[in-house]
């Protein structure tokens, strides 16, 4: 085990190396990496390397693509042509891309490692390697990570995904903690340490720097953007309590964009010189960052209602509708960048006021989509960055090292964060119902890992003001690196040992989430029975509001009337025990175990279950001709399952699938004409189904007319089906009772009809419509109608297959012509005949009288099938 | 808050209900004032129509079952104290009164007080078990309109069976205080009364 992964991970590593050395190889292999490595996103110049170079490594002739070195000797016409030139900016950034997640899957590959150290610390060190190696190979270092590529290419997704993600009703119920956090928190420490450091600095704590009383605020803004990545993975880690967990990492949300607002104003500042600032400065300044940071989550909140908006009419473009959500939220970005907001909280407050509304808007498909592509993007841009942070810590370029100035910022940092969060929680706690505890403020303190927005102000700083931005960038490099690998390995050992407060990790319950309603009213009432405004009075009130309009406004109004808390857990519940009953059957081998007990208490999760689980074999036994979609919708509303959802779970579950099914079908029963394929589109409605089953009753109902007055064709089309159908048992004999059973139960009735349309003989024919008819049983008000005449009564009982066999010989005895006629009955569908005698017997005396002769020169062949069984 | 309604309760009330119920001096005092003006008889009592008057819970889905809470069994009449030992149950647990005085019974706020409460909205025919109606019920009234009678059926079957563990169909209130044992009830059932 250990030995295994060990070679994956050597194998990892390997390749890693090979990628870099394929990047870094100029000197010693020119013809191959040729262009090298230059110019990642950074700009740098990318030496234009003449052609032909590698004209021998192809072994033809090559000339160069850029154009610009033109096609200078142009003897034959070139085959193929090395282009490096062409592709090296997006083949460099590709490669690196790749780099860093090989990166993270050499670590994941043992997770003793990444369960010690947490995995932006481990991703750093990575980032260490690579960048000693480039630097090895380059003496320079070519690779940093830019403000631009941080800011636009990088950071908006990260940002877009926890806000997309967030909980929100844990977040809106603990806003204002969070908000007094994020705000106030933020201000706070960027000036704390700003100021303090300053004061060291008179007091000639770091010796002579060039760097005034602004300069000091502006980089205490820059320190102040805390980013609990390695935070929130020991939380999610140990389950801490969900307070805890949404104050950290709602703050860091929040915080981010105070931070750039936060450092805008104190650029601004810093241009605007000491010298010109006065009152009216410092007001203007403080409006302006109130009006960036709010405008900035007005655009958000803009967007999030313009997504919303046209999520509700995205149904006929399905396949992209999930691309929205990433395109909307990030123009929202880039508009409020525009209009010089804040841009994090824009995408911020546009990921957390949409999530509701596309979630019920889109098709269940796409929010999946959307779930999973956010996830790859973000945790894929947070790899990139944290290795990029320690790629980039190796250049000497930037390395200004000052004892003093060093420690007094992480000391400063701690400090005051502690100091921060003690006395925000202290004022907090005189208004909460549950304060926060001792324990939580200690984790929360501890919590303030920097990142990479640390990191890319401090870069975005301009050398011309900040003649010390180099020392500057440095700190903060150290700064992260200290938070995120020293306090990131220790925290999770911290909050082991304080024993923090964890969440009561259980499984979602009905009856909980029943109850947490009823409390919900209950609070509401008691608050309005004492007659104070408390928040509960304003949760419902909210509730109220958005239900009412926001919900009328921006949801769909199909998904709207189906929407019910209560029943949405229901439903998830349900889903949830359909997989594990399905896998559970997987375990045993079959679903088979569930015959058994399928008689009364046939509760629907085992049903849908089934019914999932029976889109596979269905594929290879006989009931293919029905779309799996069909069968689902079909059997659902008979267990109380809301159809809108149940319908597109349905399509979800069984579209592959039904793809599959209907090639399936077509290449098996061509001859099937009965409906064409096309009436088994994805979207099949009720009345389609209904209008084939009417459809294929009335054709059956000739059949059987015309059989009863000995008319030969109507049984020519029945036979038919009959021989497909007895192959195909053939092939899925074994499934095929059990699989049957469930739902086959319910068409015994028209077995019956079918047996006599036939007029029965050993039931082959019922049989073979037995299993064609299951689809239909949906409209099991139909059927009835349609052979009301002929029959007299339902079937009244349903004997178990079992009981069936035995039965079958007495059954059957009454007309030995009929036994005759078809000899070639696959044994399984004995069952089914026991049904048809109890209701019809007289009728299928007459039938096999009348069709008997017909049907004797026919035994040979079916035998032939007989025997294939 | 009126001096008149103040001057009405007596300091030895204020004492004992302080005592019984856990509630401060002056969120005694507030809640009393608010007690007067419901009390539209102003006979130092509320009847059931006095708290119907009320706007709020003419809306809340839940609103009749938490009225009828407030009553004793058999009475329609409630007076301050019974008033201030309903709220009580909704108080937060504080720490320092966890271990507090543990010969001194338990308090009104506590987590099975709590969950008594909360179990007494369902059980109409007080026998202490809920049965399947006696859910149905209450989640007819807290669902909307657009679930289906026979799916609330089934949301009823499957929370019964979720807390059901002796097979009788019902949920008592140990089964009750079992299946909700991991819900934060304490938190989930206090408001924060001003002072």
């Amino acid at each position: 085990m250990a030995g295994v992964s060990r070679l994956r991970l050597l194998l990892a590593g390997a390749l890693v190396l090979l990628l870099l050395l394929l990047l870094q190889a100029r000197p010693c292999c020119a013809s191959t990496a040729s262009h090298g490595e230059d110019t990642a996103s950074q700009g740098d110049t990318v030496d234009h390397n003449d052609t032909g170079a590698h004209g021998e490594t192809e072994g033809h002739e090559s000339t160069d693509n850029g154009g610009e070195h033109g096609a200078a000797n142009i003897t034959t016409l070139p085959i193929v042509t090395w282009k490096w030139h062409h592709v090296s900016i997006p083949y460099i950034v590709a490669l690196w891309i790749l780099v860093c997640w090989l990166c993270k899957l050499v670590f994941e590959l043992d997770h003793r490692v990444t369960s010690v150290f947490p995995e932006s610390g481990l991703l750093i060190f990575i980032g260490f390697v690579l960048g000693g190696i480039v630097w090895g190979a380059n003496n320079v270092q070519t690779f940093t990570l830019t403000p631009t590529v941080f800011f636009f290419y990088l950071l908006p997704q990260i940002i877009l995904d926890t806000g997309y993600f967030m909980p929100n009703k844990l977040f809106f119920s603990n806003l204002g903690a969070i908000l007094i956090y994020a705000v106030i928190g933020t201000c706070w420490n960027a000036a704390a340490v700003g100021i303090s450091m300053w004061g060291c600095y008179l007091g000639g704590a770091m010796g002579d720097l060039n760097i005034g009383l602004l300069q000091f605020l502006l980089y205490g803004s820059l320190l102040s953007a805390v980013d609990p990545v390695a935070v929130i993975a020991v939380f999610e880690e140990v389950h801490v309590n969900e307070v805890l967990f949404i104050l950290v990492f709602g703050e860091s949300l929040l915080n981010d964009g105070v931070t750039v607002v936060l450092y805008n104003v104190c650029d601004a500042f810093v241009s605007l010189g000491a010298a010109n600032i006065d009152a009216v400065q410092i007001i203007r300044g403080i409006i302006s960052f109130f009006v960036v940071a709010f405008g900035g989550a007005l655009v958000g909140v803009v967007f999030a209602i313009l997504l919303s908006l046209l999520t509700r009419y995205t149904k006929n473009i399905q396949i992209i509708e999930a691309g929205f959500i990433f395109v909307l939220g990030y123009l929202s970005y880039l508009t409020a960048e525009m209009l010089s907001l804040s841009a994090i909280l824009s995408i911020t407050f546009c990921g957390v006021c949409c999530q509701k509304y596309i979630n019920a808007n889109m098709d269940e498909r796409s929010v999946i989509t959307v779930r999973y592509v956010m996830k790859v993007f973000a945790n894929g841009s947070e790899t990139m960055i944290f290795v990029f942070l320690g790629i980039t810590a190796i250049d000497k370029a930037i390395w200004v090292w000052n004892t003093g100035f060093i420690l007094l910022t992480i000391f400063f940092i701690l400090v005051y964060r502690v100091m921060g969060v003690f006395f925000l929680t202290w004022i907090l706690n005189k208004y909460r119902l549950v304060p926060i505890s001792l324990i939580d403020q200690v984790v929360m303190s501890y919590g303030g890992l920097r990142g990479a927005v640390a990191y890319g102000l401090a870069v975005m700083l301009n050398e011309k003001k900040i003649p010390e931005k180099n020392l500057m960038i440095s700190t903060t490099l150290i700064v992260i690196y200290f938070t995120v690998i020293l306090q990131g390995i220790t925290m999770k050992p911290l909050v082991q040992w304080l024993k923090v407060k964890r969440a009561e990790h259980s499984d979602l319950k009905l009856v909980e989430k029943v109850n947490n309603r009823a409390f919900e009213h209950l609070l509401c009432a008691v608050e309005d029975i004492c007659g104070q405004i408390g928040d509960n009075w304003w949760t419902r009130g909210w509730n109220r509001f958005e239900e009412k309009y926001i919900s009328w406004l921006l949801m769909k109004p199909k998904s709207r009337k189906t929407r019910d808390y209560l029943f949405g857990i229901f439903h998830k519940l349900n889903l949830e025990d359909a997989m594990n009953y399905v896998s559970e059957g997987e375990r045993r081998g079959s679903l088979a175990f569930l015959r058994g007990n399928d008689d009364a208490q046939v509760d629907f999760k085992k049903k849908f279950g089934k019914d999932i689980e029976d889109v596979m074999p269905d594929i290879m036994v006989d009931t293919e001709h029905v779309p799996m979609s069909s069968i689902l919708q079909d059997t659902i509303p008979s267990v109380s399952l809301d159809l809108h959802e149940q319908d597109s779970q349905g399509k979800m579950e069984g579209d592959a699938h039904n793809l599959l099914q209907q090639h399936l079908y077509r290449s098996r029963k061509q001859h099937h004409h009965k409906y064409s394929r096309s009436n088994f589109s994805i979207n099949q409605n009720e009345d389609e189904v209904q209008e084939i089953f009417q459809r294929t009753m009335r054709s059956r109902l000739e059949s059987f007319k015309s059989a009863k007055m000995g008319v030969a064709p109507g049984k020519i089309i029945t036979k038919h089906p009959q021989k497909e159908r007895q192959q195909k048992m053939a092939n899925g004999n074994p499934t095929n009772r059990s699989k049957s059973h469930p739902y086959g139960d319910e068409d015994f009735e028209f077995s019956v009809s079918e047996g006599d349309s036939a007029s029965g003989g050993e039931g082959a024919t019922a049989g073979g419509y037995s299993f064609r008819l299951p689809p239909y049983t949906v409209g099991a008000g139909i059927e009835n109608p349609a052979f009301m005449p002929e029959m007299d009564t339902p079937h009244p009982m349903r004997p178990p297959p079992w009981r069936s066999e035995p039965e079958m010989d007495v059954t059957v005895a009454p007309s030995q012509r009929a036994q005759r006629r078809l000899p070639w009955t696959p044994s399984q569908i004995h069952r089914l005949v026991p049904l048809r005698v109890s209701t019809r017997s007289e009728d299928s005396f007459v039938m096999a009288d009348v069709l008997s002769p017909e049907e004797e020169p026919k035994d040979p062949p079916p035998g032939q099938d007989g025997s294939r069984m | 808050m009126g001096s008149r309604a103040s001057s009405l309760l007596r300091e030895e009330d204020i004492e004992e209900i302080k005592k019984e119920t856990g509630f401060s001096h002056s969120q005694i005092t507030r809640l009393y004032s608010r007690f007067h003006s419901l009390d539209k008889g102003e006979n130092g009592a509320l009847s059931r129509e006095d708290f119907q008057r009320i706007p709020e819970l003419a809306i809340n889905p839940l609103g009749d079952r938490i009225i009828n809470a407030f009553f004793p069994e058999g009475e329609d009449q409630v007076n301050f104290r019974g008033f201030m030992r309903t709220l009580a149950h909704f108080r937060p647990v504080e720490d320092n009164e966890k271990n507090k005085d543990p010969d001194a019974g338990e308090p009104l706020n506590s987590r099975s007080n709590k969950l008594l409460f909360a179990f007494r909205l369902y059980d109409l025919d007080r026998d202490d078990k809920i049965s399947r109606d006696e859910l149905l019920q209450v989640l007819r009234m807290m669902v909307g309109v657009n679930i289906s009678d026979e799916q609330l059926g089934s949301i009823a079957d499957r929370t019964i069976q979720e807390a059901d563990t002796n097979g009788d169909m019902c949920i008592s209130f140990s089964e009750f205080i079992k299946v909700l044992e991991k819900v934060d009830v304490e938190q989930k059932m206090s408001i924060r009364f001003l002072h």
